[in-house]
């Protein structure tokens, strides 16, 4: 038998990408659809301070992430040193981030397969109620960035030694309301995404997350894998290689000779029960999910679970940030000749940013790793896996499977060709 | 009356204008009975092949299949729209020099990698378009706009004024002054100024206005910067431009008198 194109781009994933497959030898492949944007050779010779306006536009669903991986990249360099008022803020806009692009591609991209409607016009014909969980959660995740970044997508306040403008006290408290009412919405689609029945699928991965102190933490300052492995950021090189194939304009990367996985379903896998949320640890045992995830279907679920636990972290975030002493939103920095790595967790896992500086502060190299092509590897393990694990389900419907899977992984082929 | 056919295609770029439909969703629904939207890949499990009556193309051509779809949709549709600074100026990507694409290539990927795809162009390279939207990313309201024009048949331009006018509206503080450079005197308005808005300077995404003057710009900023870091802002968005090629052989042929 043959190899299998689908002459359509797959459906509902940011980017293009075509499956490719063979159902009798369990072979499949993602071929990539996407230009070379070359955004790591676009930055030579620019100065420092246009990095985070630039490299947000690698991606339109997780600019934020963008923005300060780069920009905690130059802080490196210069040696900056930020106080907790700062963190707290950039915390809270890069937990918004997550909540806007999981609600994104929770209800409009994965959950269409599951309740049998085409689009999230549909779903707002056939059920209003979950159409308005939908819409009101993920304008939540757009108001914490617009509030804080200045608009929803392409945010801009987020700079080099802090933020070139904060809210008012008052406009905080306005958003700590609007968060708090999401997590009510958050409830509901966490109840949502754990009462769906997922395709089986059984195997064993190596997550990886950043992690700060040894625990997870989206502006954390180590990697930490599931198998032990424990790296300083600054190190990323060394346990993350990024190889080039064929035809491809995305790059695969690899940890030890093998696929890992990043993202939600590492996040949370690399959490103990105590780590989450008030609401969430309580929800999590109400509703009996157990941990940790090894069917990669249920990344949508791990999504769910983030939701709830990062819209109770805002609220934590935002409260520390009005009540911080230390007044300063931004602090000041020398720029000098170095090095500096800045990574992040983007919606889709660790992102990482390297750029090499002259004295002025002009770029002379840069490296950017985005979660997708770390995902790449396993996201055509896991399909080839599935085929494996379920060869008495029809070939239709199996091909339908496939598609889900990589929804569930809800790959950005927009940012693995950057 | 007949819906109005829409159809969205995203050639490559990072998809952030095509979201600005997803922000605007109650507001669309109410005109639900004015359009569907017969092809969108990002939101849509079936796709209709056309005819369309409105397309929007977001994203620069680069790719083989991007110049494909781009042939396609123009051969389908009545009204081809740019849907953002990608498709309307060839975006950012396209401030890279087009005879160092292969050096950049191999920088990146290495003397094995072969490549499919082009130079990063703004779409009315390869197909005539009927309007564009400008920004990155389109502003929402401006989208809203140009829907309501169309389907109510009005026409639709877009603003003619430069950023300056929004800043001053704003009422935000001049960073041309602040700083010695911004590229809002030459820039396209209708955004309402949100960089300036949160102290950051223009950087041009709604393309240059009409007579945009930017040996003037240079000389008025290159009080307080650099040449090479005012021609690196002015390339990001406006290097596909004419105005910008002339300016750059205007530069050129000073230097040479000097």
């Amino acid at each position: 038998m043959s190899h299998n194109t689908l002459s359509q781009f797959i459906s509902k994933i940011e980017g293009h990408g075509k499956l490719k497959y063979n159902i009798a030898e369990s072979c499949v492949s993602v071929n990539i659809d996407e230009g070379e944007r070359l955004f790591e050779r676009l930055v030579i010779g620019r100065s420092y301070t246009e990095l985070a306006f630039i490299t947000a536009r690698i991606c339109g669903v997780c600019p934020t992430a963008h923005a300060i991986a780069a920009t905690r990249a130059i802080e490196d360099a210069f040696g900056v040193d930020l106080n907790d008022k700062i963190n707290s803020l950039r915390y809270a806009i890069e937990a918004g981030q997550i909540i806007q692009s999981h609600a994104l591609h929770l209800f409009f991209l994965a959950l269409p397969d599951y309740i049998k409607v085409q689009n999230g016009l549909e779903l707002h014909e056939k059920d209003p109620g979950l159409f308005k969980i939908a819409s009101e959660l993920k304008s939540a995740g757009d108001e914490v960035i617009k509030v804080i970044g200045g608009r929803a997508i392409h945010p801009l306040t987020p700079t080099v030694g802090g933020f070139t403008k904060v809210p008012t006290k008052k406009e905080i408290e306005k958003l700590i309301i609007k968060i708090r009412s999401a997590q009510r919405l958050a409830i509901e689609t966490l109840e949502i995404f754990a009462g769906l029945k997922y395709p089986h699928l059984n195997k064993k991965e190596e997550y990886f997350s950043l992690t700060k102190n040894g625990f997870v933490d989206i502006l954390g300052d180590k990697l930490m894998s599931t198998e032990g492995v424990e790296s300083d950021v600054k190190s990323y090189q060394y346990v993350i290689k990024e190889i080039v194939k064929k035809n491809c304009t995305a790059k695969h990367a690899l940890h030890d000779g093998h696929g890992f996985i990043v993202g939600a379903t590492a996040r949370v896998n690399l959490m103990s029960e105590d780590d989450f949320n008030p609401k969430t640890q309580k929800a999590l045992k109400m509703l009996k999910i157990k941990l940790p995830i090894t069917n990669s279907f249920k990344n949508n679920l791990a999504q769910a679970i983030e939701i709830l636990h990062f819209c109770e972290e805002i609220e934590k975030q935002l409260t520390s940030f009005i009540w911080s002493k230390d007044e300063r939103t931004k602090v000041g920095y020398k720029i000098k000749a170095g090095v500096g790595v800045g990574a992040t967790e983007a919606p889709r896992g660790t992102l990482f940013h390297m750029y090499e500086f002259d004295e002025k502060g002009i770029v002379i190299n840069c490296d950017i790793i985005t979660p997708t092509v770390q995902n790449l590897t396993s996201l055509e393990d896991d399909a080839n896996e599935y085929l494996k694990q379920n060869k008495s389900v029809s070939i239709p419907r199996r091909q339908k499977e496939l598609e889900m899977l990589i929804r569930a992984y809800d790959p950005c082929i927009t940012c693995s060709v950057h | 009356m007949n819906k109005v056919k829409i159809a969205i295609f995203d050639l490559t770029d990072c998809e952030g204008c095509e979201l600005q439909f997803i922000a605007l969703r109650e507001k669309l629904l109410k005109r639900g009975n004015d359009f569907e939207i017969t092809n969108w890949r990002l939101a849509n499990e079936i796709n209709s092949n056309g005819p369309f009556d409105v397309t929007f193309i977001e994203g620069s051509p680069i790719a083989e299949t991007d110049i494909e779809t781009l042939k396609q949709a123009r051969k389908m549709s009545k009204i081809i729209i740019t849907l953002g600074a990608c498709a309307d100026l060839g975006g950012m990507q396209s401030a890279l020099l087009e005879k160092k694409r292969e050096r950049d290539l191999l920088e990146v990927y290495g003397p094995k990698y072969k490549t499919n795809s082009l130079p990063p162009k703004p779409v009315s390279y390869y197909v005539d378009v009927d309007l564009h939207l400008p920004g990155c990313p389109v502003n929402e309201e401006e989208l809203e706009r140009l829907l309501s024009s169309l389907f109510i048949g009005k026409k639709f331009s877009p603003k003619n004024h430069s950023v300056c006018l929004d800043c001053k509206v704003a009422g935000n503080p001049c960073l041309f002054l602040d700083e010695g450079f911004c590229l809002g005197p030459v820039t396209r308005g209708g955004c309402k100024a949100p960089c300036p808005a949160n102290g950051i300077r223009c950087f041009g995404c709604f393309g240059p206005i009409e007579a945009a003057n930017l040996p003037a710009l240079k000389s008025a900023g290159e009080k307080h910067n650099s040449v090479e870091n005012i021609d690196n802002t002015l390339s990001l968005f406006f290097s596909k431009q004419d105005v910008y090629k002339e300016y750059k052989i205007s530069q050129k042929k000073g230097k040479n008198v000097s």
